[in-house]
């Protein structure tokens, strides 16, 4: 069951009291709906925030501070004290957390702190280690084995702290990308858990926001040697990573204004707006099937074939999610036109691709203007007419003539802009009139 | 009961995990210092900070720039077409080491090669002063990273060790790092500056 608390039923109570007023429902059901509440808070097992806030903190705190101690690398401890030195953050960490695991596991202040705590002493030991043997290795290995051995702490203790510092530190791997993908996929069924606990709480929106920058940077690090060669394949890679943003802020945690549906939303509207361009990006002739295959011809390219497999599950995943549930969900068409965006982009393959994105992005930007007058959604309509302004803009800007004649123009854009807001703003009233 | 038993198992098999992990990189390290081969390489200090492993005075070594008439088959300094991985085959001259040459492929356990993750190479240029421009001359600039870039002191100690070498640094024959290699694997035994190991200048 979803975990609840007082302000939340306070909350829920406030409203069915506002129905009651209306005659709509009665005192009595107001009443058993509270005590049902109650009785659910009631029985539910402590986690005081605060205490929990401190412990997690108190630890973070003692890591650092330990991990500080190290860096002074004492030069008058020689190496046998070095060695055992090395070996006890980590047992120590182990001994509060076994502890903690077995005598102390219902309280989420202990378990957040001896799980914070082990996971920096990891990262502790091992950084003496290396100390000790005057090792050189690079960051990407040091974070990716600390975080893959403190993976059994987040899963056993179930400890959102050690599950941030984990996604934090698993960034610093993306020198190498297979790290990078492992750290991710290991991480991911528990996220998946926490989310699934309560979807709104303010831990599993941190939580889903850095694994999605971490999937993000996985991508443009095994794709950034292919920018010169195709921007085509990128879009649709990209494209395809901004719709599985856009596809879990919908299906998973279906709200309209969720971080991450917005996240994904942004980005497929930046690329199709960068797409407009007739650059040497965006330009048919630029792109060359022979150098493709001669690139990929050589090992160094295995990050960007290995990139292109994963955004490849993750678009068959995409794919069987959007007709499973595109019928429950019902789309409205502005919806649909931005998930076709990565299938859009397959055509600039075959075809005239600025030409393309040019009809896409004004098709877009109308889309969402009717989407936000038809359902009475001002922001909406307000980004769609943003977006048709900055494409006229844009266009108009482009164009070959001296500065007084753009200084007018643009001016003129602009009322127009105001006018169109204004009658938009206007009829959404009419609208709401109506309805009534 | 069976819960608790659970629990204990999957707590034990963690901390066997970790503990393993951190013995096993002793043990490694210990075999390199163990059956490794000393090399002395001349050195070029300087002094940054890592905030995870303390202070450290950076290394840059002679033996790792160099000119390659030929790059091995298959090799190519292009960005792209770059090799992750090289192998440097490691010889002695006059008493100090140096890179014999590079290779793609791993050399027999026999030879004395360091494995090099990080490496630049770039065609040579000559300036012709009858032409005005500058002219390939057909061999190749390579610079290699060694994989013992870092030489950690006590924090206190690292801003002295830098002035040491800059004291000493015009004449570098007696700054240099005795290096263990083996089996491609490296660790710095000790740092000498002035012929002197630098940990006896903080005694």
């Amino acid at each position: 069951m979803m975990k609840i608390n007082k302000k939340q039923i306070d909350n829920l109570i406030k409203e069915l009291s506002n129905l009651q007023e209306k005659n709509l429902i009665k005192k009595e059901q107001i009443s058993a709906i509270e005590a049902y509440y109650q009785e659910i808070l009631d029985n539910q097992p402590s986690s005081n925030l605060f205490f929990t806030l401190f412990a997690g903190f108190g630890a973070l705190l003692i890591g650092i501070g330990i991990i500080s101690l190290i860096s002074f690398n004492w030069a008058f401890f020689d190496k046998t004290i070095k060695t055992i030195i090395a070996f006890l953050p980590t047992i120590l960490g182990q001994i509060i957390f076994a502890y903690t695991l077995l005598k102390k596991q219902e309280s989420a202040a202990w378990r957040e702190g001896a799980s914070i705590f082990l996971t920096l002493a990891i990262s502790a030991s091992i950084a003496i280690i290396s100390q000790i043997y005057q090792l050189s290795g690079d960051n990407s290995s040091f974070f990716f084995i600390s975080m893959f051995l403190s993976l059994p702490i987040i899963y056993l203790a179930r400890s959102t702290g050690a599950s941030v510092i984990y996604l934090i530190a698993s960034v610093f791997t993306w020198g190498n990308i297979y790290y990078t993908w492992t750290l991710s996929t290991l991480i991911l069924p528990f996220i998946y858990l926490c989310t699934k606990e309560n979807k709104y709480s303010m831990f599993a929106t941190i939580q889903s926001i850095l694994f999605s920058i971490l999937i993000g940077l996985a991508i443009l690090y095994g794709t950034h040697v292919f920018y010169d060669y195709s921007f085509q394949i990128n879009r649709i890679i990209f494209g395809i990573y901004a719709l599985a943003l856009f596809c879990i802020g919908t299906f998973y945690f279906q709200q309209d204004l969720h971080l991450i549906r917005l996240s994904g939303i942004l980005q497929l509207c930046f690329m199709a707006y960068l797409s407009v361009f007739k650059t040497k990006m965006s330009n048919d002739n630029y792109f060359n099937k022979q150098i493709l295959l001669n690139e990929l011809k050589i090992n160094d390219y295995n990050d960007f074939i290995f990139t292109i497999i994963m955004v490849a599950i993750i678009a068959l995943i995409l794919a069987f999610y959007i007709f499973k549930f595109y019928e429950k969900y019902n789309f409205h068409i502005s919806e649909w036109v931005l998930i076709s965006f990565p299938i859009i982009s397959l055509f600039s393959f075959v075809a005239e691709t600025s030409l393309i994105f040019n009809i896409y992005f004004i098709i877009l930007s109308l889309a969402l203007i009717y989407h936000g007058v038809k359902q009475n959604i001002l922001r909406t309509a307000s980004f769609g007419s943003f977006l048709l302004g900055l494409y006229i803009l844009t266009k108009f800007l482009c164009i070959d003539t001296d500065l007084i004649i753009k200084g007018i123009g643009s001016i003129f854009i602009g009322i127009i802009f105001l006018i169109i807001n204004y009658i938009l703003k206007k009829s959404m009233k009419a609208n709401k009139k109506e309805l009534r | 009961m069976k819960n608790k038993n659970l629990i204990i198992s999957f707590i034990s098999l963690m901390m066997a995990l970790q503990l393993g992990f951190l013995i096993y990189l002793i043990k490694s390290n210990e075999i390199i210092l163990k059956d490794g081969k000393i090399f002395k390489f001349k050195t070029a200090p300087v002094d940054p900070f890592n905030a995870f492993k303390g202070r450290y005075v950076a290394l840059n070594f002679d033996a790792g720039n160099f000119t390659l008439d030929k790059l091995p088959d298959s090799m190519s300094c292009e960005y792209n077409r770059r090799p992750k991985i090289i192998y440097a085959l490691i010889g002695n001259k006059d008493g100090f080491a140096y890179v014999k040459n590079i290779s793609i492929k791993k050399p027999n356990d026999s030879e004395d090669y360091l494995t090099i993750r990080q490496f630049y190479c770039d065609e040579e240029y000559k300036y012709d002063d009858n032409l005005k421009i500058s002219i390939e001359t057909g061999s190749y600039k390579i610079n290699l990273t060694f994989p013992f870039s870092a030489y950690y002191l006590e924090e206190t100690h690292a801003p002295k060790a830098e002035k040491l070498y800059n004291d000493n640094n015009k004449n570098s024959n007696n700054t240099y790092a005795l290096i263990k290699i083996n089996k491609g694997n490296a660790l710095i035994q000790d740092l000498y500056i002035n012929n002197k190991p630098i940990k006896e200048y903080f005694n």
